[in-house]
């Protein structure tokens, strides 16, 4: 407590002039205080008769808003026995909290003599002491004092007042130890001969001279301080300790801080100073911080002292594992004190979700540091954990989606089929641009169930797109036919697909190629789907499936690469024909679109397949030079060419055929298909 | 049928304390052959041991130390006389600065109010401590011939003072406050204050007792021709009796004489020696009857006041 400027006191006196009365003053006052001052001005009961019996009074005025620290003398000079001369200061307020120790102002009281009362009549100046002075009392007095003072708050404390001076001096110490606003309110006496409470207005603290009478009778509700039974509470040693030595650890400064934030009188001091005692000894010892949590939570619940709670929280989330659930109630309430809240709300969240999830659910869907700090756990623990977690408390799924990012792509996400419903697609669409791995992991974790609702959401082209390299590399399993059988409906989305060449397998091809019919994909302009997709998987002589399916669809009316699609398989076609190895489910798919045979040859099928591919390329004047660079062999070569010259157009489209590899590296081909030709 | 009441008032240092430590003593005494015309049937109000630490005072003839203004000093005791007929007697606020704020603040304090609608009144007033009305001319006479040249002989009559010898005196003026009134003045208006809203209660008995009446007593004067004499004002307003008090003046003495000091540096007095010396404390005390006649009994003028 420092204070760099004087001070301004009022001072007023009363005495003894045909009644006790005011005499002179240097401040008018509310006439309810002038009456207070009156009475208390007066003597304290009979028996003060000697300078050794004069004493300090001190009590608030409140409606006049200031301390009055009086001192008062027996007057035997005067006529009448029980008069008294009093010398009151009056002391604003505001200057309460800035005087740090009261006994300077004892320097201040002047005993009247005579007549002269100008002293009285004008306010002074006077400088106070920045340190209180050392203790000149017994500290178990002190102990004894300060004990039935704040074990005991409701309590109109007396003590023995058997040598003066000392005494005095600790009633004031006592004062001056106290916050400000508690001090306003403290009444005290150094020798009180009887009650000098009012009926609204006990006094706290009575000196009293116990040789006089009986207590009781003077002091029907007094208490007298008694000694305190060992050991004392922790609260009072360190308080005996400030008395004896002010501020040796910090307490008045604490008190000050923290005083102005306490509603409560004399009953707010012992957990005050024993929150003190709590916060110097937190950082070591967690008992001590329990201790301060349950004081700031309870007792001293309505102290706002952010500072002090700023203080204890950053201490606590150190050691949130040990905290009891009062302890993580108070690290909640005060979460924006925290003062690394990304490193320790991660912590703190983690602790209640295991701990308190209803409270962490609160939290979670709430606002502010609390729902920060909850996300911030939430995001970190391990995406198993928080799935547990949300199927134990499906509340906490709509945060979990918005949260965190991983569970969309994550198969053990989707296999969670209480969590991971139908309607989470939609969240998922959100949730991650990768809507593949989305798919990726429907499919790892085999959600069948969910592949309509799929579809509608990432359509049939991505699913596709996901299914491809699955079925390149196993195959079409049980796993994914589901997925496929649904995702071929859509022909456009497989002509995309093929289109895109995005399959290196034949067998892939050959899967889709038996989920649809040959004709199914539109081929309106440029190159055909089949024929593109063809080209990524480059389908050999055994892929007679496959090659069949394209020959069908070479010989059909949908394809814009008729001749490039014919050309593709047939020779593998027409050699396994020859050799009777062409299953019927491939010769199935075209037969019907070969021509058939007037003089009876449709049992020959190689007659039958030769006679289609010429007939095909003649009638629809397809490219000779796919047929020229077609890979036929010598043999199949020479026999179409033979067919095709039965009529003029074939003659000319062999002609052609001939001028074309007359400049290619098939040259050798050239001078059989001349003769031909002759 | 309600029990008649009394109430003891009086400025300070009328001598109020005094004469209730008398009457405590006198009433609680066991004596069943003392002549009063109370006894007490009962205490209603107040600290015994405060009485009894009064009365023992008062026995030892000691000064009674002033009462003060902290701390709950109402005292109110049923009295009976022989019939069995009762009264209330009550001492609010025992000192008397209550009754000086009456009459300097014009506030009466709420915890006397009650009592001063009692339907019979004592008023104290101390025979020797009358603040008498004072004439400027006199006052500036005395002052200057205290500071002028040095009186002539003894018989010479001294002159009054002319301006020449005023002039030097000219004193700085001080503003008048409400405390200096004379005695009169103060009484007059409480009891004027009584016998108006809230207090009224209608016509009542008054009983005036001249307090310490041994100090006067040798002016051979009664109760009524002193108060006449001393607080013509005060005498005026009674017998015009425009407020309609039933009045009776009665001369005191508790003490029956001057009583030793509190303060140790005073020397113990022989009056006092000589009180403490008599079989009967209450020997000491002496009433003046409003028709001359003296009496031992203190409770005389609250028994007029019940009938």
């Amino acid at each position: 407590m420092t204070h760099n400027g004087p001070i301004v006191l009022q001072h007023m006196l009363h005495g003894y002039d045909d009644g006790h009365r005011l005499l002179a003053s240097s401040v008018k006052l509310e006439q309810a205080d002038m009456k207070t001052m009156l009475r208390l001005t007066d003597s304290s009961g009979p028996g003060i008769r000697s300078d050794a019996d004069s004493y300090v009074t001190g009590y608030p005025l409140p409606l006049s808003g200031c301390f009055a620290l009086a001192k008062t003398w027996p007057a035997p000079e005067l006529p009448r026995p029980g008069c008294v001369w009093t010398h009151s200061l009056l002391i604003d307020f505001a200057d309460l909290a800035v005087i740090g120790d009261f006994a300077i102002l004892l320097e201040s009281f002047v005993r009247p003599s005579g007549e002269e009362r100008t002293y009285y009549s004008t306010p002074k100046l006077i400088d106070v002491e920045s340190l209180p002075r050392p203790a000149s009392w017994d500290p178990e007095e002190a102990r004894q004092a300060l004990a039935a003072l704040y074990m005991h708050p409701g309590n109109r404390v007396l003590m023995p007042r058997v040598d003066t001076g000392p005494l005095d001096g600790l009633v004031l110490a006592i004062w001056s130890q106290q916050w400000p606003r508690l001090r306003r309110s403290f009444r005290f006496c150094t020798n009180a001969v009887t009650d000098r409470s009012g009926e609204s207005n006990a006094f706290d603290f009575q000196l009293v001279d116990p040789s006089q009478g009986v207590l009781r009778s003077r002091f029907p509700k007094g208490h007298l301080a008694e000694e305190i039974e060992q050991p004392a509470p922790v609260w009072l040693e360190l308080a005996v300790r400030d008395l004896m030595a002010p501020n040796r650890d910090g307490l008045r400064q604490f008190l000050r801080q923290i005083g102005g934030d306490v509603q409560g009188g004399r009953e707010a001091f012992p957990y005050l100073t024993q929150l003190h005692a709590d916060l110097l000894a937190q950082e070591d010892n967690f008992s001590a911080l329990s201790n301060a949590i349950d004081l700031l939570t309870n007792e001293l619940a309505s102290v706002e002292a952010t500072t002090i709670r700023s203080n204890v929280v950053n201490n606590a989330v150190h050691h949130v594992a040990a905290l009891d659930d009062a302890g993580i109630d108070f690290l909640i309430i005060h979460l924006d004190l925290i003062s690394r809240p990304a490193a320790q709300n991660k912590v703190l969240g983690q602790e209640l979700m295991q701990r308190a999830p209803n409270r962490f659910l609160e939290l979670l869907n709430g606002k502010g540091t609390g729902r920060s700090a909850a996300e911030s756990a939430f995001s970190s623990i391990p995406l198993d954990r928080a799935l547990n977690f949300a199927e134990d408390y499906p509340t906490s799924l709509r945060a979990l989606v918005q949260i965190r990012t991983d569970w969309a792509e994550s198969s053990t996400f989707w296999t969670r089929k209480s969590v991971a419903t139908a309607k989470m697609l939609a969240s998922a669409k959100v949730a991650t641009s990768d809507h593949l791995g989305i798919l990726g992991a429907l499919l790892a974790a085999d959600r069948i169930d969910l592949v309509p609702d799929a579809l509608d959401s990432f359509g049939s082209r991505l699913v596709l797109k996901a299914i491809i390299p699955l079925v390149d590399k196993r195959g079409a399993d049980s796993q994914i036919k589901p997925w496929l059988n649904c995702a071929v409906k859509d022909i456009s989305a497989v002509s995309e697909t093929l289109a895109a060449a995005e399959s290196s397998v034949p067998r892939t091809l050959e899967v889709i190629a038996r989920l649809i019919h040959p004709d199914d994909v539109v081929n309106d302009v440029g190159e055909d789907p089949w024929l593109a997709a063809c080209r990524g998987a480059e389908p050999k002589e055994t892929d007679l499936f496959l090659l069949s399916f394209l020959l069908a669809r070479a010989l059909g009316s949908q394809s814009q690469s008729q001749a490039e699609l014919a050309v593709l398989g047939f020779t593998a076609i027409h050699d396994a024909t020859a050799r009777g190895q062409l299953r019927d489910e491939c010769w199935s798919m075209f037969a019907t679109r070969l021509p058939t045979s007037l003089f009876g040859f449709d049992w020959d099928r190689c007659w039958r397949l030769r006679t289609g591919l010429i007939d095909m390329f003649l009638e629809r004047r397809l490219s000779p030079e796919t047929f020229a660079f077609a890979n036929f062999n010598d043999e199949l070569f020479f026999s179409l060419a033979h067919w095709a010259k039965r009529s003029k157009q074939g003659e000319d489209f062999l002609k052609s055929v001939h001028e074309i590899l007359k400049t290619s590296d098939k040259i050798d081909r050239t001078d059989e298909l001349a003769r031909i030709l002759r | 049928m309600t029990i008649p009441s009394v109430t003891v008032i009086g400025l300070p240092a009328s001598g109020k304390t005094t004469f209730l430590a008398a009457l405590w003593h006198v009433v609680s005494d066991c004596d069943p052959d003392a002549p009063i015309a109370l006894r007490l049937q009962n205490l209603k109000s107040g600290d015994v041991a405060h009485l009894n630490s009064i009365a023992s005072r008062w026995r030892e003839a000691k000064e009674q130390e002033r009462t003060t203004l902290g701390g709950n000093h109402l005292v109110s005791m049923n009295l009976q006389d022989v019939g069995g007929n009762s009264v209330v007697v009550s001492f609010p606020d025992v000192e008397g600065e209550a009754y000086d704020r009456i009459w300097e603040d014009r506030e009466c304090s709420e915890l006397i109010e009650p009592f001063l609608k009692s339907t019979g009144v004592i008023l104290f007033i101390h025979a020797d401590k009358i603040v008498r009305p004072r004439w400027i001319a006199e006052e500036m006479a005395l002052e200057a011939l205290m500071n002028g040249p040095a009186a002539e002989a003894e018989g010479e009559q001294i002159p009054m003072p002319d301006a020449e010898m005023l002039a030097p005196l000219a004193v700085e003026p001080q503003n008048w406050e409400p405390k200096f009134a004379p005695t009169q003045v103060k009484l007059v208006d409480l009891l004027q204050v009584l016998r108006r809203p809230p207090l009224d209660i209608g016509p009542r008995k008054l009983a005036i007792m001249l307090s310490a009446w041994d100090k006067v007593e040798a002016e051979g004067r009664s109760p009524d021709q002193w108060l006449r004499e001393s607080l013509p004002l005060l005498h005026q307003y009674l017998h015009s009796n425009a407020d309609e008090w039933d009045i009776e003046i009665f001369g005191v003495s508790a003490q029956g004489g001057d009583y030793d000091s509190n303060t140790d540096a005073v020397e113990p007095r022989p009056a006092a020696a000589e009180l403490r010396m008599q079989d009967r404390p209450a020997d000491r005390i002496k009433l003046i009857e409003p028709t001359g006649g003296d009496s031992k009994d203190i409770t005389r003028p609250i028994a007029w006041l019940m009938k």
